[in-house]
């Protein structure tokens, strides 16, 4: 073979090898994206504490529960943006109570409502305390309580990882019984009465 | 609150010691958003208590934040590039979330932020670290990703200023200072000044500034007045100027010591010699 044809072939095996290192990039770059880990927040909602009372007056009842969120991702940093609670009772179904709700970090208790971004790795676990208020302006609450069938609470929370932000939701129910219990241990009511 | 500069300084005659203080003054205020003007700001919170001689500091974040450089996750779209570079990013650094590193390439260029990472993924296999912030540009050092600004910023991006020469000249001629700058300060002791007025000397306010006055997200402190600069500058260079004589004069010293000792040398040679001198003569007329 003469020398121009060797030089050709030599042209030609460096371009391949060039194309299949970048193409090897790419592929690295892609399994690396697939593979990712992402971010996943759990809350423990199920093991939630017991409710408890928080405080109590004429027309109004504030009821607390701790529960613990995580980050189950592994390798993988979670930032919460965002996380509030919502009662899911509307007044179709009881009229004469309204009920609001505020979600606060265990550790960074505040009274304004509002959640500060935070962020948190995967392993230790975020303590939170959700509490819900129950008002009911045209009776005692403690009728009301007698009245009030079990309330569906909901959590959200919006985060964002290494992947897409992302909004989930949990639900938990606080019944009627537990509402009492809780009035009780607090020593406010004892079988359907004021103490 | 009183700053404490101390540090050695190499010259040309050796090293001197500068030892000074100065006062600091973190000023409180509230929230400052996009609607407020910074330069409007600072002249309602610190009203006269400013004199031709201070200098005033303002957060780099909250001179962003009051221009509007903040980003909400959800106008942002992530595309495929931002989506993988992020990934190599580590996880408490403001770009290793899509939405910040679009954000960036939105701002400095997709293609400039790509060829900067690869330049630095080349630079870091032959041990040169620090490339990519240095080639994709002055928002990849700056950049606030979620939750690093005080609320409500919280929950967005936050970039770096721009236009600070015009900001810190505003700022400066509305609160009749004499100078003003833009600093980024955290608790790690570091403390970059980002833009200084004429006649402000960055190094200097970086030392004044390096423990924090403008203290944490919580503490509402996005302004901090350096009272006295200019008199500060005056006693650094009196000091300097003393510290420079008292070096001459050790050296001065030194080489009086110096040559004294030579010529204590000197006389000690000559006397062993002339020793040795006597000697040989008296064994030679011994010997004869």
């Amino acid at each position: 073979m003469s020398n121009n044809a060797l030089c050709a072939i030599s042209n030609t095996a460096w371009a391949v090898l060039i194309g299949l290192i970048i193409i090897l990039i790419f592929v690295g770059l892609w399994v690396k994206h697939r593979l990712a880990e992402k971010a996943r927040i759990a809350a423990f909602i199920n093991e939630r504490t017991a409710l408890k009372m928080e405080q109590i007056d004429n027309n109004k009842v504030a009821f607390y529960t701790e529960f613990d969120i995580a980050n189950s991702g592994k390798r993988n940093e979670a930032m919460v943006l965002d996380a509030f609670g919502r009662s899911e009772m509307p007044k179709e179904q009881y009229d004469k109570a309204r009920l609001s709700v505020r979600l606060e970090r265990a550790t960074d208790r505040r009274d304004d409502g509002y959640m500060e971004a935070f962020a948190f790795f995967d392993g230790p676990r975020e303590k939170m305390i959700y509490t819900f208020t129950v008002e009911s302006p045209s009776q005692s609450i403690l009728q009301t309580i007698e009245e009030i069938k079990d309330i569906k609470l909901a959590l959200y929370i919006h985060s964002v990882g290494r992947d897409d932000g992302f909004i989930r939701r949990w639900y938990f129910i606080a019944t009627q019984e537990e509402m009492k219990k809780a009035l009780n241990d607090a020593g406010v009511y004892t079988n359907a009465r004021v103490c | 609150m009183r700053a404490y500069v101390k540090r050695q300084e190499q010259t040309a005659k050796g090293t001197i010691n500068i030892n000074l203080e100065c006062e600091i003054v973190p000023v409180k205020t509230r929230i400052l958003t996009h609607r407020d003007n910074i330069a409007d700001a600072i002249k309602e919170y610190c009203g006269d208590s400013i004199t031709d001689k201070d200098v005033v500091a303002v957060a780099e974040s909250v001179v962003a934040i009051t221009q509007g450089r903040f980003y909400d996750i959800a106008d942002i779209k992530p595309t495929l590039p931002a989506k993988v570079l992020c990934l190599f990013f580590p996880l408490k650094g403001s770009l290793s979330t899509r939405y910040a590193m679009q954000k960036l390439m939105d701002e400095e260029g997709t293609f400039r932020v790509c060829s900067a990472f690869i330049i630095g993924t080349i630079g870091k296999l032959f041990g040169q670290r620090g490339l990519f912030y240095k080639l994709a540009g002055n928002q990849s050092r700056l950049i606030d990703d979620f939750s690093g600004t005080m609320p409500p910023y919280d929950k967005y991006i936050v970039f770096g200023p721009n236009k600070t020469k015009e900001v810190v000249n505003s700022i400066r001629d509305k609160v009749g200072a004499f100078g003003a700058v833009i600093a980024d300060v955290n608790d790690l002791k570091k403390a970059d000044i980002l833009e200084a007025s004429k006649g402000v000397v960055k190094a200097e306010i970086s030392q004044i500034l390096i423990d924090n006055p403008f203290g944490n997200a919580s503490e509402k402190t996005p302004i901090t007045i350096i009272k006295n600069y200019a008199l500060y500058m005056q006693d650094l260079a009196n000091q300097r100027a003393a510290e420079t004589v008292r070096l001459e004069n050790e050296n001065r010293r030194e080489k009086a010591r110096l040559a004294d000792e030579a010529a204590e040398a000197e006389k000690a040679k000559r006397i062993e010699a002339y020793r040795q001198a006597e000697e040989k003569k008296l064994s030679d007329s011994a010997e004869k």
